[in-house]
């Protein structure tokens, strides 16, 4: 079962205004989709991801994660752990005196029996690549920054969520930590099937590895296809503020010099193959 | 969070927000002096139409009055009956096996709370007119003089504008925090005291480290701008006492002689 988003609306409250920052958003989440989601900086991408597992509440509309309706009180420890969240610098919520009780916080409130635990933090740190060996005993706060990143990730990972919610899980990284990431995302789908939602700025990463794009503008869907087709609006993107990915725009500079390089690129690979068959006839 | 007004702030532009904040501190001390000279009833009218007329002037709405009481609605009701049983007199007015209260702790009762509302609604006027900024400043202005004993008066005053400054900020970071651990499945809702009280380790340890995280690269990004102390250290906003600042002066003096002049002279008339 999907999850479900019904005529959503959200708005902030300040004391005397207010600030409606979601506008009758309506979509469905696929099982096993990668789902990306892209926007301007204050366009309500963030606000969107904490309705999925009912850290906020719709001001109307409903979300419905598998049937259960977050509105519920007492669904939500239920959708909690369907849906995992990863929030923006997710190594800013580590606490516990070992990596591995950082990573079994989840589990433990999920009131798993401590065997179960403990293969589920196993499992969950050989998925983010940490050694329970090397790392299992260590405070949290003596790792790097792409260390605690991933012991963040772990804590999500050993909960064992159907749908993934990311919220730009690659922010401050290097293009190696950022890589590591989006492989390490890609096999957790392969091995699961689990659902990726993720909130993210690079076109290039989004362009290469989601099933769909959601392009939200001022707190309303604008887009919610493939990478293909809305990258192919390419006026409209940049109207709200977002660019296309690199190879999208090499195509469009290309059919600019009179080159007919098709509309439907917007990956590396896709971009290579063309230029390679041009260039072989 | 919102509801607390001891401490906040309302930009504006009256003439009781234009008063150096020197004259608002110093008054203030004068009218909590005001409102514990007051020995009868009748003349604690002269210190609420005080707080009266300085609301108005200052252009704040006086349903704050009710919000400024409202955070210690419990302390006054603890006070009042605390004061109304344990105050030992002569003339009995109820009395029942052990409980026996008495006019004198009637009366002592209601002097408590008049005086807990009053100095709690004035004491929020300075706040609310006084920006932050400008009360550490003129904070700063007053302690200097004791700098002769070495007293770090603008050392202190730093911090305290670092401390409002990261208030916000600190908070913000609280709710993420309680976010992200919710989405982990951490209940901060259910359970007893204890247990409740265990639920917050998991906010409050990176909350701290993050305080200190801040802490550490706001003292990096200071020192490499070469701040060293106030020591030869100029004001973009000079201090400065205006008229207005002798009328508020001269008004509140006026009050603080009425009740001198009453009690001291004419104790029949009250």
């Amino acid at each position: 079962m999907p999850i479900v988003i019904d005529h959503l609306c959200h708005t902030y409250f300040d004391g005397a205004t207010s600030n409606p920052v979601l506008k009758d958003i309506s979509l469905e989440i696929r099982e096993g989709e990668f789902l990306s989601i892209i926007g301007h900086t204050g366009c309500g991408k963030t606000t969107l991801v904490q309705h999925l597992n009912g850290l906020l509440l719709p001001t109307s509309g409903k979300v419905l994660v598998d049937g259960l309706d977050t509105a519920d009180k007492k669904l939500r420890p239920a959708i909690r752990t369907l849906v995992g969240m990863v929030f923006q610098y997710p190594e800013y919520q580590l606490f516990a005196d070992t990596v591995r009780e950082d990573v079994g916080f989840g589990p433990k409130n999920m009131k798993l029996s401590e065997e179960v635990i403990a293969l589920r933090v196993s499992e969950a740190m050989a998925m983010v690549g940490l050694s329970m060996d090397k790392f299992g005993e260590k405070s949290p706060f003596e790792l790097s920054g792409g260390e605690k990143r991933r012991a963040a990730l772990a804590g999500i990972l050993a909960m064992r969520p159907k749908y993934l919610v990311l919220d730009e899980p690659m922010a401050g990284l290097d293009p190696q930590g950022r890589q590591s990431i989006l492989a390490m995302l890609e096999k957790l789908r392969q091995d699961t099937g689990c659902s990726i939602i993720m909130v993210s700025h690079s076109m290039e990463d989004v362009a290469r590895h989601a099933d769909r794009i959601l392009v939200m503008d001022h707190g309303e869907v604008k887009y919610l296809d493939t990478p293909k087709s809305v990258f192919s609006h390419s006026e409209e993107l940049a109207g709200m503020g977002l660019s296309l990915p690199a190879p999208c725009r090499v195509a469009a500079l290309l059919r600019k010099q009179g080159v007919d390089a098709p509309g439907d690129i917007c990956t590396r690979d896709d971009l290579e193959a063309y230029l390679l068959r041009r260039l072989k006839a | 969070m919102t509801d607390i007004t001891l401490g906040q702030f309302i930009p504006g532009n009256s003439c009781i927000h234009r008063l150096d904040p020197r004259t608002k501190i110093v008054l203030m001390l004068v009218y909590i002096v005001m409102v514990f000279l007051v020995k009868s009833l009748i003349l604690f009218s002269v210190p609420l139409a005080y707080v009266l007329l300085c609301l108005w002037l200052g252009q704040i709405s006086f349903s704050y009055f009710g919000k400024a009481i409202k955070p210690i609605r419990f302390l006054l009701v603890f006070m009042f009956l605390l004061n109304l049983f344990i105050t030992p007199g002569e003339k009995t007015l109820f009395s029942w096996r052990f409980i026996k209260i008495t006019e004198e702790g009637l009366l002592q009762a209601v002097f408590i709370s008049l005086r807990l509302i009053l100095l709690v609604t004035g004491a929020s006027i300075m706040t609310l007119t006084t920006s932050p900024i400008a009360l550490t400043d003129g904070l700063e202005r007053m302690l200097s003089p004791l700098k002769v004993f070495k007293f770090p008066a603008h050392e202190l005053a730093m911090m305290m504008t670092i401390a409002l400054r990261f208030i916000p900020t600190l908070m913000e970071e609280a709710d993420k925090i309680r976010k992200a651990q919710m989405a982990r499945g951490a209940d901060f809702e259910s359970g007893n005291i204890i247990a409740r009280a265990k639920a917050m380790i998991p906010i409050l340890i990176p909350l701290f480290v993050s305080a200190f995280r801040r802490a550490d690269e706001l003292a990096m990004a200071m020192e490499s701008r070469c701040y060293h102390g106030g020591e030869g250290r100029t004001k973009l906003h000079q201090l400065k006492l205006g008229r207005g600042d002798l009328a508020a002066v001269l008004v509140t003096m006026a009050f603080l002689a009425l009740i001198l002049l009453v009690q001291g002279f004419f104790p029949g008339l009250i």
